[in-house]
């Protein structure tokens, strides 16, 4: 992954003009949004390693609520992922798709 | 009508309705009016093949069996769709831009086209596929069992069922997989047929689902506390089968052939993935989300000993709903087919591209640019490789009987291809990555997947002996199938995706650091690590080698006619030129030959153009354009050091020439002023003398004749002075005539000396000679070269300045050539002064002025006249000069 970073820090000195360290708001925006998507499965690949520190209490959880959590979290993951493409949509909408697509890329 | 003769009949009819469905697809993107082919949804649908039938029934039984695990199998897809931005953003982004057609196709194109690789790839797919082919005609047997056990027809129905099920599956692949060479190599039939089929089976799987909570349990909380009271009610988990299965599975999801097939090779857009990232994930919420309550369900109230893994069939069965046990198994079916369909496509593709083909090319050799429609050729080798594939999965279904090995044999699989995952994922993100490490890590991966998990997966004894099991193999204990290197007490699985996964990776990247690879390599890895950043391609075709035509007949032959007409002729209208076809350049063969490889893949189209165009040159502007900032400096601090020093080596020529020219001209000057010197001393003393002679007439008569004389003398020595400055400049303007004779060494010699030594002014000189040597016979000018040779000699016997004068004369002949040496034993000549003394004009020294300078550099002229040449033999002790006799045939000529 190490590259890619790199790469992206390539792709931004290139988008933005030297010496400027402020982004514009709406380049600003659309980054945190891609954060936001590298975030989303980490994050649900946590919540849903939760339920191994279950079986330490050596009670055991019951199974309702053990499905009840997962779908839980799955459902919030889709709501999530769905919601952040939403906004991403949006933001590209402006664009003609081709431009879109390689702004898409240059994140 | 009995339940199965029905079950047939809706079979067919269902079926039927795929094929309308494929059909009114295909001819929609033919016409062009295909766009709601590629809606992000149908795309997303067509994701669902990864729910086969061994999920839409095997949920279930694993789920009575063992709880929850079997979400595992839906959370790993998740999170890898749910976090597209990471791989498959960039997978599909590489598959697009590169014409990937398979992930073999990947591999080998990522490690610089290499065939083995994609070979070595597709061997893997096929081994890891065959199985789960035959678990799902297992599966569509057993439902329609379920069905023949309720009618009267029983008897050995089984292998037919799954024969009949294979046919038709390999009839539909076949017409809907391979109807054409599409560029991009996408089935919108087939995808279209798929979606459907996803439809299908949620559906299914939702009403039955519905049917068990709302129909039989009474509403949600009642299935909840009914869940909590049953043999599943507590969460019983091994935590290292849960992180295992989930990450096992989330590596399936991106190397499983049908799932890249799919994933990358039938995408066509980013919206549709970005659509898919969220929807995918809810549709595997919604296929998972009632396994357990129907498991619950099915354990309850069905007998004991019931198969868990029908409970989707036989729960509403035992309520006597037929129709819906009917569309449960439509659902069945549907993940089956689907299955089935698409991984015999994506299968016979690796096949057809990276065996057949490159099989076929060399067979034929440089056959690539004869007429004839190789098309056929490709597509005949699709279609029986598909027939191959399903064929393959009968077999093994049969042959295996069907039992109880295929029921793990899932996850078997999903092993086994997961092997890719180290190569690919080092191949998009590491540039560092090579084809060695690759090929390496795939191979120890398999290996170790084969001993630890695919053998034994056959149970003891069926290949591998209990004896290995229980010692190791070839009796190490560190090498027993389920126990590498002594770690016991791991579950099976887990042991074996530990070990092949990590052995593979450490291997794929300890070979990738000690490996170098091909500039074609280095090229495709850039380009697959910054796809998105360097959308211009490896230029590795060296132009104006290729004919057009050949490429236009070959292209034609795999593109078709009009599609290849029409390519060329836009690329000539691109370049400037009428006609249709357009100057071969490197950019156009690069485009051209990812056209083809989107036919037949990368490698095979890599050959094909190889094959026409001949030589593959990676130029070194294309590995400056790869090469990051330090290689560039590098390479422009190399090119400035090379320039600077021609630089200085013209600079020191320049010096050196400006110091001759230099030396020169004051020799020159020097000169001038010594010719006037020479010439008015002369006149000087001939003015006076004729003066006193005029003056004074009483003069006696022997002072008469003594100055009558001396003016004499001083005439001749004028006389001479300028008979040599016009012999000097005859010989140089080339208007000599040379008087040829024979005569021989020794003669001239002798007469040289003669002369030479005859003026007694100078001092006695011992001569050394060699007689013997000297007798050869010469055609040449006897005179000119008696007068070098008196020249050398008077010379040594002026300028020698040794006590006692001693001159050598040697005569040897060094390559085929005659030469003669002047050697003495005197100081010998400067070394600055070496490279003037054959000008004219030139002294070695002012103190001695014998002559005006002028006799060597008459020498010289007489040599090169005669096809000589005489030049200074510096470090002989003294002042050494070479005469190279004239060449008999040169003089023969003359």
């Amino acid at each position: 992954m190490n590259d890619a970073g790199q790469s992206d820090q390539l792709d931004r000195e290139i988008e933005e003009p030297v010496g400027s360290v402020f982004l514009q708001k709406q380049t600003y925006r659309r980054r945190r949004l891609a954060d936001s998507a590298r975030v989303l499965p980490v994050l649900g690949l946590l919540l849903w390693m939760v339920p191994l520190l279950w079986g330490a209490s050596g009670k055991g959880q019951s199974a309702s609520s053990a499905l009840i959590y997962i779908f839980a979290v799955w459902g919030g993951l889709v709501v999530c992922a769905a919601f952040i493409i939403l906004l991403l949509n949006r933001r590209d909408q402006g664009r003609a798709p081709d431009e879109g697509a390689s702004r898409e890329a240059g994140q | 009508m009995s339940t199965l003769n029905l079950l047939i009949a809706i079979s067919l009819g269902y079926v039927l309705l795929l094929f309308a469905v494929a059909f009114v697809a295909e001819r929609a993107a033919r016409q062009g009016r295909g766009s709601w082919l590629r809606a992000p949804i149908v795309y997303t649908l067509s994701l669902s093949i990864y729910c086969t039938a061994w999920t839409f029934y095997g949920a279930v039984g694993s789920a009575a069996r063992s709880g929850l695990e079997y979400l595992t199998i839906y959370l790993g897809p998740t999170l890898v769709m749910i976090g597209w931005w990471w791989i498959l953003r960039k997978l599909v982004r590489i598959g697009r831009s590169q014409h990937i057609t398979s992930i073999a196709d990947l591999l080998s194109s990522r490690y610089g086209k290499s065939n083995l690789l994609g070979i070595g790839v597709t061997i893997l797919a096929v081994i890891g596929t065959t199985p789960y082919i035959a678990l799902q005609l297992q599966s569509v047997t057993l439902s329609v069992e379920v069905f023949a056990v309720g009618a009267e027809e029983t008897g050995p129905t089984q292998p037919l069922t799954a024969f009949w099920v294979a046919t038709g599956l390999a009839v539909f692949t076949v017409i809907f997989g391979t109807r054409n060479l599409d560029v991009n190599e996408r089935h919108h039939g087939v995808v279209m047929a798929i979606a459907v089929e996803a439809v299908v089976k949620l559906a299914a799987l939702l009403a039955v689902g519905i049917f068990v909570v709302w129909g039989l349990s009474g509403g949600i909380g009642q299935t909840l506390e009914r869940i909590d009271n049953s043999d599943l009610g507590l969460w019983q988990i091994d935590g290292g089968r849960w992180v295992g299965l989930t990450m096992l599975s989330a590596a399936a999801f991106l190397c499983l052939p049908r799932m890249f097939q799919v994933l990358v090779v039938e995408n066509d857009n980013d919206a549709q993935l970005r659509t898919a990232a969220w929807a995918f994930p809810l549709y595997l919420l919604l296929m998972s989300l009632f396994i357990v309550p129907i498991a619950v369900v099915g354990l309850d109230i069905l007998p004991e000993g019931s198969n868990p893994d029908l409970f989707v069939l036989t729960v509403p069965l035992s309520q006597g709903r037929d129709g819906l046990a009917l569309f449960s198994f439509l659902g069945g079916l549907s993940s089956a087919t689907s299955m089935v369909i698409v991984a015999a496509i994506a299968l016979s593709t690796m096949v057809s591209n990276h065996v057949v083909m490159p099989i076929w090319l060399r067979v034929r050799q440089g056959m690539a640019s004869q007429s004839g429609d190789v098309r056929h050729v490709v597509i005949l080798s699709r279609r029986l490789s598909i027939g191959g594939v399903v064929l393959l999965g009968y077999l093994y279904y049969a042959l295996s009987g069907g039992g109880e090995a295929l029921a793990t044999i899932g996850l078997v699989s999903f092993v086994g291809l997961a092997q890719v995952l180290p190569a690919m994922l080092g191949g998009i993100f590491w540039r560092g990555a090579t084809r060695v490490g690759a090929l390496a890590g795939l191979t120890v991966g398999f290996a170790v997947w084969h001993f630890t998990l695919f053998l034994p997966s056959f149970g003891e004894d069926m290949i591998i002996p209990a004896k290995v099991f229980e010692s190791g193999f070839l009796g190490l204990s560190w090498l027993k199938p389920q126990a590498l290197f002594g770690i016991e007490g791991l579950d099976p699985l887990m042991h074996a995706v530990l070990w092949s996964l990590s052995l593979n990776t450490v291997t794929f990247f300890a070979a990738s650091l000690l490996s170098f690879p091909s500039p074609l390599e280095r090229l495709q890895g850039a380009q697959f690590v910054n796809v998105r950043y360097a959308p211009g391609s490896a230029r590795s075709w060296s132009g104006g080698v290729a004919e057009a035509e050949d490429l236009m007949v070959m292209a034609q032959r795999i593109l078709g006619a009009t599609e290849a007409q029409e390519l060329f002729a836009q690329e000539a209208q691109r370049q400037g030129l009428g006609g249709h076809l357009p100057d071969p350049t490197p950019d156009f063969l690069e485009s051209l030959e990812r056209e083809l490889s989107g036919s037949v893949g990368a490698a095979t189209a890599h050959a094909m153009v190889g094959q026409i165009v001949g030589g593959m040159a990676v130029s070194v502007q294309d590995l400056m354009a790869v090469a990051d900032e330090t290689a560039q400096m590098m390479e422009y601090s190399a090119r400035l050091e090379a320039q600077q020093g021609e630089l200085t080596r013209t600079a020191r020529q320049l010096r050196q020439a400006n110091d001759k020219l230099t030396r020169l001209s004051v020799q020159k000057d020097g000169f001038l002023s010594q010719i006037s010197h020479e010439l008015r001393t002369p006149m000087t003393s001939i003015r006076a003398f004729s003066e006193i002679l005029r003056d004074n007439t009483g003069m006696s008569e022997v002072d008469q004749i003594k100055y009558a004389s001396i003016i004499h003398d001083e005439a001749v020595r004028l006389t001479r002075l300028l008979d040599d400055l016009l012999d000097l400049s005859v010989l140089e303007n080339g208007q000599v005539n040379l008087n040829l004779n024979d005569t021989t060494l020794a003669e001239l010699l002798d007469r040289s000396l003669a002369s030479a030594m005859a003026d007694g002014s100078g001092r006695a000189m011992t001569i050394v000679r060699t007689k013997a040597r000297e007798k050869m016979s010469l055609h040449t000018d006897a005179d000119r070269l008696t007068q070098v040779f008196i020249n050398l000699i008077a010379n040594a016997r002026k300028y020698c300045d040794a006590d006692t004068p001693r001159l050598e004369i040697r005569v040897s002949e060094i390559q085929g050539r005659h030469v003669v040496d002047f050697v003495d034993n005197g100081s010998g000549i400067a070394p600055e002064a070496q490279d003037v003394i054959f000008e004219k004009f030139a002294r070695v020294s002012d103190q001695k002025a014998g002559g005006a300078g002028l006799g060597l550099a008459i020498s010289r002229e007489i040599m090169t006249r005669l096809g000589g040449e005489i030049t200074y033999l510096p470090g002989q002790g003294g002042a050494a000069f070479r005469v190279v006799l004239p060449r008999p045939m040169a003089l023969a000529a003359q």
